[in-house]
């Protein structure tokens, strides 16, 4: 499959990943886009209809844990982590809708 | 008269009332301080992973076994990535193409006429945190954060605020009796988004807008008729309706749309590399569906159908699981079924009510219930008297008849002894009595209410009558 | 002979027979440290906590007690979370994040009796073959200073090739413990996916990530593996069966010892094709039989790993928004302004790319083509392997198609640097274990390094292999 890697699509997935590109880097982006995805044409060489998907390397399933509360960890050993904080929360700007 | 109908369907998410969060041991628990039921996994400190709760699974599946869902025998676990300050991780663990449940129904009766509401699918999700937004900026609490919460999307099959709100109470009726979740809107535990459209009859359906987070059923009525207002007039002055998310406002009753997240509506979903996929057996569902508890529905059946209960008796008896379960054990105990309901819609109701604006709390089991009444029947209280016993026993586990002791309630049924403070009575009174024997009987109520204020209200009050009317009629 | 020549499993015997103690080991290591801090090997060392954690492992020594680990200094990855010690995956995000919790092969450590020297210098968060991507300062090779480490446990690997730990933790993703023990002369392990708890490693890409040791030699890294290994009810994903399903081998005869044809094909150094190929010899010569063999997806496994591993670390690397940890750019007046000017400042190219591939493939258009048409790759690629390790005791090849480059040279061109991933990359895709063993140097000294991989949960099958060449081969 062929796909052009235009500046377009680098400048909506920038919006995607919340990052904010210089010209130059938008360039090197296409580029290096271009380069990675060119290995996708390996990927053509088989009849993906006929092939599952793997998500896990396990097939493990219904791993569950009992409905039973720990101990509260402490709202302080995490609060202390942000970079801007009241007594009980986190702070950002106000958020608008 | 325009001629455009609404068609509506409803995205409905649920609280489940687990003890624990769907994927960390923090407390999934309303009303905490900000933040303390919170841990570096649902606040998404880097390097966590997620154990899911084998409670929340159960508890999704009891829900579509009680609206007749397909339980799916293999389903997994997705990311919907976006940014936003309550997802502290940037995605939503939830289930995006193989959900826990798909299809189900719900029966609503909206204007006397019975309808089926069909829905799409139910899958379990985490909740996000809560944002309070201030002066000095928007404080961020994560204690909701991983709360399990499941969505139900119905297919498009409402067509008036009337029904939508009857579809709401319904499934939040299902959910409560089934054990699940207390949807209660005043804490969030139940919300709704709303998506509605106009078109004339027969031609293809409209555009569809969605507005978003709606927690009250009374703003899910606000909120959608004032969205068929606004579409009616914009498809009325020949305009087009914009397909986009919506808030609405309660305060001013009007929606507004969110301009600018259109096209950050990417999701990218894609396998939760986390998290195991779910499977069940059949005897894994039959194990569930066979904990489902006895809905509101049926148990209306059963109580006017077998108890012989008036109609109106029964819906008021399941409006609450509570309720439903302390007539019932009441009468399991051995009450007159009647004489339950009425006590119980009387004065349980009454008592419990106060207790919170959604839902009642019962403060007493089947068996004090049932206790109470019979001391009542038997004339060891009265009725009025049966509410300082209830005040008492309330929360406790004390028995009426401890009860009526510790208080000195027993009630005074030895006729000698009554008669005698009777005739004390009407000698002291010789007005009055002239005034009965002159033919005026509301003088009996007077010498009645003299012998309960000398005896504390501890007397039969009908043995009391009928002494009274004796010893005047002499 | 110095303390800190001792291999790990000499020093536990020294220690046991009074002979030194653990302040001795600690102290002589942490002077390694000091002396070689132009490796840039750490990102933080931990001196003052280290000697109290050695004083307290002496004390224990002395009351009799006996544990695997006890009085060890070890280096752990920088990606791997140490309550009370600033973990920051070598990114200007994460400059000042102190971690909350232990990761649990750091519990398993203590609980072992290890003392933690520091954390290692790596690639930005995981995302790297040659630790230059670090924020903070490059990790040069321990042979050759003006060479890069590998990566992205070039941190790891250093510390352990320069004395500077007994032996380190690292994590493997696409190679990223094998490609820098290799690329320092080095033995690293990456157990077969599940077998070590990801509980507290920073996730890259979850579904590939892996955690194992890097010490000087086998011997060294089985007593370390023996310590991290095993089940953890917080990690959905660790197996809970039988994770000793290899064997100790002792005599190669009857053994079987696959050789991919694709493992040697274009691109791979004649230097290191001719090392390789000189233990395949070995092996043949102590009664192994060399098994031609052939995993007909190989070709596929670059776009595959590429694919999914950016796809997963784009959503895993949202979390860094600036609210909640680590650090949020001056002077934002929105939200928004926090999400994308903290991104754009913190976060460096390598991750850049990477977070952008990762939302690209997922994004709605080209998912399919992308992200589901890799997914199913893999399974071709694991049904690949399992074929031919059905017929093989091992899997032998080059861990790196060269030894360790020149510095300067990824920026360049990042997408040909990924192509020195393509004998490491298809073991994570099928989740595999493998050990990347010295098997000899090329000609300007550089250390070259042999991959042999096992099937699920035969560490010990590959421990073994490889402890037989290091026997009759090795330094």
């Amino acid at each position: 499959m062929e796909t052009k890697i235009t500046k377009e699509i680098i400048a909506h997935t920038a919006k995607l990943s919340r990052l904010e590109l210089t010209e130059e880097e938008e360039k090197g982006m296409e580029k290096h886009f271009a380069s990675v995805l060119g290995w996708v044409k390996t990927l053509d060489a088989f009849d993906a209809s006929s092939v599952p998907a793997t998500a896990h390397i396990s097939d493990a399933v219904n791993v569950l844990r009992d409905d039973v509360p720990g101990e509260p960890f402490g709202r302080e050993k995490l609060l202390s982590c942000a970079p801007e904080r009241s007594e009980d929360s986190y702070i950002v700007p106000r958020v608008v809708e | 008269m325009s001629g455009y109908v609404p068609t509506i369907g409803l995205e409905v998410h649920c609280e489940l009332k687990t003890e624990t969060k769907l994927f960390c041991s923090c407390r999934n628990k309303f009303g905490s301080e900000p933040n303390t039921n919170t841990c570096p996994v649902c606040a998404g400190h880097p390097g966590v992973l997620p154990v899911l709760n084998r409670k929340a699974v159960e508890y999704t599946v009891r829900a579509g076994c009680a609206i007749g869902c397909k339980i799916s025998r293999y389903s997994k676990w997705d990311r919907k990535n976006y940014f936003y300050p309550d997802l502290p991780k940037a995605w939503q663990t939830s289930q995006y193409d193989l959900p826990l449940c798909t299809g189900g129904e719900v029966k609503i009766t909206v204007g006397g006429e019975e309808k089926t509401v069909r829905l799409n699918r139910i899958h379990l999700e985490e909740d996000a945190g809560k944002l309070v937004h201030g002066a000095g900026g928007t404080a961020v609490d994560y204690n909701r954060c991983g709360v399990p919460l499941m969505e139900c999307v119905t297919e498009p099959d409402m067509h008036s605020a009337d029904e939508a709100v009857a579809f709401l109470e319904e499934l939040a009726s299902v959910f409560r009796f089934a054990g699940v979740s207390d949807c209660r809107m005043q804490e969030g535990s139940i919300r709704a988004d709303v998506n509605l459209s106009m078109s004339r009859p027969g031609e293809p359906l409209g555009t569809r807008t969605e507005t978003k987070n709606l927690n009250s059923f009374r703003s899910v009525r606000r909120a959608i008729e004032a969205e068929i207002r606004r579409q009616t007039e914009v498809l009325e002055s020949g305009g087009k309706v914009v397909q986009e998310t919506r808030r609405f406002d309660d305060a001013t009753g009007e929606g507004y749309g969110m301009r600018g997240k259109e096209d950050a509506q990417d999701y990218r979903y894609f396998p939760e590399p986390d998290l195991m996929p779910v499977v069940l057996s059949d005897d894994d569902v039959g194990r569930i569906r066979a904990s489902l508890p006895e809905l509101a529905r049926d148990r209306r059946k059963r109580y006017t159908e077998r108890l012989g209960l008036p109609a109106y008796d029964a819906e008021q008896l399941t409006c609450d699981p509570a309720v439903a379960e302390l007539f019932d054990g009441a009468v399991n105990a051995g009450a007159n079924a009647k004489k339950a309901a009425n006590y119980v819609m009387s004065e349980i109701m009454r008592k419990g009510k106060t207790a919170g604006e959604d839902g009642i709390i019962v403060g007493i089991s089947g068996t004090q219930l049932a206790e109470l009444l019979a001391l009542v029947d038997k004339g060891e209280i009265n009725l009025v008297s049966s509410r300082d016993v209830l005040d008492r026993i309330w929360l406790t586990d004390e028995t009426p008849s401890a009860a009526v002791d510790a208080l000195g309630l027993r009630q005074n049924n030895d006729e000698g002894e009554i008669e005698k403070l009777v005739r004390d009575i009407v000698a002291a009174n010789p007005g009055p009595a002239d005034d009965f024997r002159k033919g005026n009987e509301k003088v009996l109520s007077f010498f009645v209410g003299q012998l309960m204020k000398a005896t504390k209200g501890k007397t039969n009050p009908k043995i009391a009558g009928e002494l009274v009317r004796k010893v005047l009629s002499e | 002979m110095k303390i800190t020549d001792m291999t790990l499993l000499g020093l536990v015997r020294a220690m046991d027979a009074g002979e030194v103690t653990s302040v001795e080991a600690t102290e002589a290591t942490l002077k390694e440290t000091e002396e070689k801090k132009d490796l840039g090997a750490y990102v933080t060392v931990c001196a003052e906590r280290a000697l109290e954690e050695a004083k307290a492992a002496d004390a224990r020594r002395r009351a009799g007690e006996r544990l695997p680990l006890l009085g060890v200094p070890i280096a752990v990855k920088d990606n791997i979370c140490t309550e009370g010690v600033r973990t920051t995956c070598a990114s200007r995000f994460l400059e000042n994040y102190v971690p909350p919790y232990d990761a649990f092969v750091v519990k398993k450590l203590k609980s072992a009796g290890a003392v933690t020297v520091g954390k290692a210098n790596m690639d930005e968060f995981a995302m790297g073959s040659g630790s230059e991507y670090s924020a903070f300062y490059p990790v040069k090779n321990a042979v050759d200073k003006t060479r890069v480490a590998g990566g992205s446990s070039g941190g790891s690997a250093v510390a352990a090739a320069s004395y500077q730990a007994f032996a380190a933790l690292g994590s493997d993703t696409g190679g990223s413990i094998r490609q820098p023990a290799s690329f320092n002369g080095v033995v690293g392990l990456k157990p077969t996916y599940s077998a070590v708890s990801r509980n507290g490693l920073i996730a890259f890409a979850s579904s590939l990530d892996q955690i194992g040791p890097i010490a000087r030699t086998v011997g060294d890294c089985r007593a370390v593996y023996d310590v991290i290994k095993g089940h953890d009810a917080g990690d959905s994903t660790s197996y809970a069966g039988d994770l000793d399903k290899g064997e100790r081998v002792t005599s190669l005869k009857g053994r079987r010892i696959g050789v991919a044809k694709e493992f040697f094909g274009e691109g791979l150094d004649g230097e290191v094709r001719a090392a390789v190929e000189r233990a395949i010899a070995f092996y043949a010569e102590q009664g192994a039989e060399i098994v031609e063999t052939s995993i007909r997806s190989f070709d596929m496994a670059l776009a595959c790993y590429y694919i999914l591993s950016s796809a997963e670390a784009s959503s895993n690397l949202s979390r860094y928004d600036g609210v909640k940890y680590g650090r949020r750019a001056e002077g934002c007046r929105t939200i928004d302004d926090i999400y994308y000017k903290s991104r754009t400042e913190f976060f460096g190219a390598e991750v850049k790319r990477r977070i952008m591939l990762g939302n690209f493939v997922l994004s709605s258009g080209y998912y399919d083509a992308f992200y589901l048409r890799a997914s199913k790759a893999r399974t071709l690629i694991k049904r690949d392997f399992e074929q031919a390790l059905s017929g093989c005791d091992a899997l032998i090849g080059p861990t790196a198609p060269t030894t360790a480059y020149r510095s300067g040279m990824s920026e360049a061109d990042p997408a040909a640097a990924y192509l020195g991933d393509v004998y490491t990359v298809p073991v994570n895709i099928a989740g595999l274990p493998a050990i990347s063993v010295p098997c000899g140097n090329g000609g300007s000294g550089l250390p070259i390094g042999m991959q042999l991989i096992g099937r699920p949960f035969c560490e010990e099958t590959l421990l073994s292999l490889a402890e037989i060449y290091e026997k009759e081969c090795g330094r």
